[in-house]
């Protein structure tokens, strides 16, 4: 069963033309990789996705149910969240409080026993505070619990957008280049976090990342995309040695080989 | 009836002539340094008064040079003045703040804050000071080369001293309080100008300044009109004539200033981003610095036009209503767009002219209305461009 | 659990309230002697003013909008209650309310509450706008909204124009404002440690990553607004019936530089800057007419928020909140993480 499609999903800013005609179907559980060079398009799908944008054409459906066009919270309650290319953390608040104001259990709080703190409030806090910091310590991002996010390093920051987003309780979750700026000693953690939170949430993730090393590493299946079209889908030996590909974006092609993790 | 709407609508234009000349400081600045400048009115203000001062001296009535018209020249020479004496010192660096200095925090620290906090003081008691000085230099000029009577000569040079005063005003307001906030949250710029705005309509009202009980303009010239259309009533009247060749004049010089020179250039090129303006060689400094001279030399000269208009200038708290009128005007047009800004004020001046003759206290909220209506349906007012944010 | 700490806590707590519950009696007392009566005044009118600026607080404090329309709010509050009680049985029974009855003191309460939910229904409309406009934007539509309700109330003479309403029965003396001011306080302590609150905060720091992780962006703004207003109108209930006497020009651009003041320079980010900043800024006027400057002060004044807003952004509180306001419940869940 197919948990999420695209069907001609074209979008245009003004009259430039950002997307155009962008297929793709995931099956619950895939890691599908979205690679090209920039201002191929790839940004520009997930803000159509996630609901930033709202598209010139096409559709987008998720469990069969039509979300085109939803605002963005509605989007994310419907089980697609993301993290983002250059980090939006909210840089004033505690880790946790990213993480709680993410939480889908803010949805159950009633409003007259928060407006009197009554007892049922605070056994939902405790029980949101627990609950996030699990998550925080699934991610080893528990001793920074209560520090302000702005001040955590670089790569603490990257994971705890992802914590932030799992903590919506995703299907599919979006990731834009979460290993930017990374060295090869945290890329390859990385690697081995995006895997396991894949089982461990059971996850569907599609990935944008310049990182070849990642992308060929972790994706059961990849999309090329340049100028906003897809110029070559399929598996990643084949995406490899595809010329269209490697004259587009990738290069020679021994630099690309995996290695093993 | 329709030649009375026609009578209103010029009433109207003739409104918006005087919106147009502060809202066109209003959309500079703002294209600029993304800033509302909330004491923007004020220097209508000061202007208004400082013509009104100028010309009761020059029309007779008034007997001697008045010290209003010495004070707010002086004090603003005066702090001029500091700031060239002790350029380039650590005394002036860390009064005026400059764009390379990038501060990201305040001064943390009880100590610190106050020591600054009494650097400020300091430097403010030896701008009142060299004021002092200055007063009577600028008395003894003003007798000397301004002397009644008043004739047609003297109104371009009344003209020439409200926007040299007005712009030196422009310059030190910009000096003072906005420049060192250039790098921090856009609110604390924003109070600041509420505060500067405040201050000066309350410095204004002192006696030794400008006083706060209200002044009957003297008529320059005598309300008649000049074009009858036969038979409908209505007229076009010298004053409306007046108004609007002022501002084809400030419009057409704006124009020149801002399209042909190398300064104008520079203008655009900093609103549009002031990082790489610096980094092509442009000194943002000074070209915000000269933009605020230019906006506020036409809201003098708009306050010129104003006291002629009403005839009456009511307290130094009168630049409020017009002063945000025009800046509605300004959004209306396009904040950042020069002909918006004009267009907006006389869209303002039409609107509001219908509206006063429905029911005098009808005016503000209709301008109110079309305002919300249009930041509806376009949000970057009529000619503005939209600002976009990368995701 | 932390049982010592939450002794202290709670030493605190009851320490300050006592103070308050002493002082509001004091004050009580002394309001009968015609001497001291300006000083109870200018106390009661410290309590208002510190609910207007908390009321601010949530709208650009903790929202990271920019309203410049709050007094507005404040003149609904007022002429709402204000109708309620003394121009409606005017109308009907030929004049306001005596503060004798209990009835009519139960009407009064009934009126103050319905001052601020008329507020509150005026900052859904004005909050509207707010959705498609941003900051500078925001700023005059606001500033531009509040002078419409203040001409408009001139325009109306049945609200009294111009000259306003005088002869406002006395009902809000120490006692009420006290209560209404505890109540408030309270409410809003607690909306500020809720789920809601951070939020405001998330939509304020990066609306865009706010609305990609469920919030929904515009009930925050918007109820931020409804929030704002409910409590200026409360207070303007509260200041019409203790003044005696309202017109429009009290709620003008005035009030709002006031408030704007006592927010900014006392801490937009915290209940203890909103109540530093009301205290601080309304006694300081007053300690100037006492030195006798009384034509320089409307001049210091604008000349210290200048210098606040260059040497201290944050306001004097900065991030700092009061310990006595912070819930026991959140001290004790920080401190199960163990505080950084």
């Amino acid at each position: 069963m197919i948990l999420f499609k695209t069907a001609d999903l074209t979008h245009y800013f003004g009259g430039l033309r950002a997307l155009s005609h962008f297929n793709i179907e995931l099956n619950p559980g895939e890691l599908v990789g979205l690679i090209g060079p920039n201002g191929a398009g790839k940004t520009t799908a997930f803000n159509l996705i996630s609901g930033i944008y709202k598209p010139t054409s096409g559709s987008i459906f998720i469990d069969n149910l039509d979300i085109t066009g939803l605002p963005a919270h509605r989007i994310n309650r419907l089980g697609i969240s993301r993290t983002f290319q250059n980090i939006r953390l909210f840089h004033d608040m505690s880790c946790i409080d990213n993480i709680k104001v993410a939480s889908r259990m803010c949805l159950d709080y009633g409003l007259f026993s928060s407006l009197f703190h009554l007892p049922s409030f605070w056994r939902q806090e405790h029980r949101l505070d627990d609950y996030c910091y699990e998550l925080l310590k699934m991610l080893g991002l528990h001793h920074y619990a209560n520090l302000r996010a702005a001040s955590l390093p670089y790569g603490q920051q990257r994971r705890l957008e992802i914590a932030r987003a799992l903590a919506t309780q995703p299907k599919l979750l979006l990731l834009d280049e979460p290993a930017a700026g990374m060295n090869p000693a945290e890329t390859r953690e990385l690697i081995q976090t995006i895997l396991w939170i894949k089982k461990e949430f059971k996850l569907t993730i599609l990935i944008i990342e310049h990182n070849m090393h990642v992308i060929m590493n972790i994706s059961e299946r990849i999309l090329v995309m340049d100028f906003g079209e897809t110029i070559a889908a399929g598996q990643p030996d084949k995406i490899r040695s595809d010329p269209l590909v490697v004259a587009a974006y990738l290069g020679k092609m021994e630099e690309h080989a995996p290695r093993n993790p | 009836m329709s030649s009375y709407l026609f009578q209103q609508l010029l009433n109207g234009i003739q409104l918006g002539t005087i919106y147009a000349l502060i809202a066109l400081g209003y959309t500079m600045v703002y294209g600029i340094v993304k800033l509302i400048n909330f004491a923007h009115a004020d220097i209508f203000m000061v202007g208004a008064y400082v013509a009104f001062f100028l010309v009761a001296y020059l029309s007779g009535t008034s007997g001697s040079v008045p010290v209003q018209l010495c004070v707010w020249p002086s004090v603003v020479l005066g702090y001029l003045a500091l700031g060239s004496l002790s350029e380039g010192t650590p005394f002036a660096k860390s009064f005026f703040g400059s764009f390379d200095r990038r501060r990201q925090s305040a001064p943390t620290g009880w100590s610190r804050a106050a020591i600054s906090f009494a650097k400020s003081v300091a430097q403010m008691l030896l701008i009142m000071l060299l004021a002092g000085v200055f007063s009577p230099i600028l008395y003894l000029f003003t007798r000397t080369f301004f002397k009644p009577p008043l004739n047609l000569f003297s109104i371009p040079v009344i003209i020439v001293y409200v926007m040299g005063v007005c712009a030196l005003l422009g310059i030190a307001m910009e000096k003072i309080a906005y420049r060192p906030l250039r790098h921090k949250p856009r609110i604390s710029a924003l109070i600041t100008a509420m505060g500067v705005s405040f201050f000066l309509e309350n410095f204004c009202s002192l006696d030794i300044v400008f006083g706060n009980k209200y002044q009957a303009f003297p008529t320059l010239v005598q309300k008649h009109d000049v074009i009858r259309f036969a038979g409908s009533g209505v007229a076009i009247s010298n004053i409306f004539i007046i108004n609007m060749s002022v501002l084809a004049c400030m419009l057409f010089l704006l124009w020149i200033i801002v399209e042909k020179t190398l300064i104008g250039k520079q203008m655009r090129a900093v609103a549009f981003d002031h990082t790489t303006a610096s980094l092509m060689g442009i000194d943002v400094d000074k070209t915000i610095s000269i933009t605020f001279m230019i906006g506020p030399a036409l809201a003098g000269v708009s306050g010129i036009l104003y006291a002629m208009n009403y005839g009456i200038l009511q307290s130094p708290f009168l630049g409020f209503y017009p002063g945000l009128k025009a800046f509605i005007a300004a959004v209306l047009g396009g904040i950042g767009s020069l002909p918006g800004a004009v267009l907006g004020a006389f869209l303002m001046g039409a609107t509001e002219v219908f509206a006063n003759s429905i029911d005098s206290n009808l005016g503000f909220a209709a301008a109110f209305v079309v305002l919300i209506v249009i930041l509806l349906i376009k949000p970057t007012g009529i000619l503005g461009k939209k600002e976009i944010d990368k995701v | 659990m932390f049982a010592k700490e939450h002794g202290i806590h709670l030493q605190k707590l009851i320490l300050v309230i006592g103070i308050f519950i002493a002082l509001q009696a004091i004050m009580g007392g002394l309001a009968r002697e015609r001497a001291f009566q300006y000083y109870v005044r200018i106390y009661l009118l410290i309590e208002i003013n510190i609910i207007l600026t908390a009321s601010l607080s949530f709208i650009n404090g903790h929202t990271g909008q920019f309203s410049l329309g709050h007094a507005g709010f404040m003149a609904i509050g007022a002429y709402s209650s204000v109708m309620i009680t003394t121009v409606l049985p005017r109308l009907i029974m030929g004049s306001a309310l005596n503060t004798g009855s209990w009835e009519s003191h139960a009407i009064f309460i009934f009126s103050i509450f319905i001052g601020g939910g008329a507020a509150g229904l005026f900052g859904l409309i004005i909050g509207f706008p707010s959705l498609r406009l941003r900051g500078d934007y925001l700023a005059i539509v606001t500033l531009a909204a509040g002078e419409v309700i203040r001409a408009l109330l001139r325009f109306s003479d049945f609200l009294g124009g111009p000259r306003g309403i005088p002869g406002i029965p006395k009902f809000a003396g120490c006692v009420y404002i006290g209560l209404f001011f505890m109540l408030s306080i309270w409410i809003m302590r607690n909306i500020v440690f809720s789920h809601f609150s951070r939020g405001y905060i998330a939509v304020r720091d990066n609306e865009l990553a706010a609305s990609c992780m469920g919030i929904n962006t515009t009930f925050q703004k918007v109820s931020a607004f409804i929030v704002g207003a409910f409590f200026a109108g409360i207070a303007g209930g509260l200041f019409a019936h203790m003044s005696q006497y309202i017109n429009p020009d009290n709620f003008g651009f005035l009030k709002t530089l006031d408030i704007l003041i006592f927010l900014y320079v006392g801490g937009s980010r915290t209940l203890a800057g909103c109540i530093v900043g009301a205290g601080l800024f309304t006694l300081v006027p007053e300690g100037l007419r006492l030195v006798n400057i009384e034509n320089w002060r409307m001049v210091i004044y604008p000349l210290g928020l200048i210098v606040v807003m260059r040497f201290r952004m944050n306001g004097i509180m900065g991030s700092r909140e009061f310990g006595f306001l912070t819930p026991w419940k959140y001290k004790e869940m920080l401190l199960k993480r163990g505080k950084p």
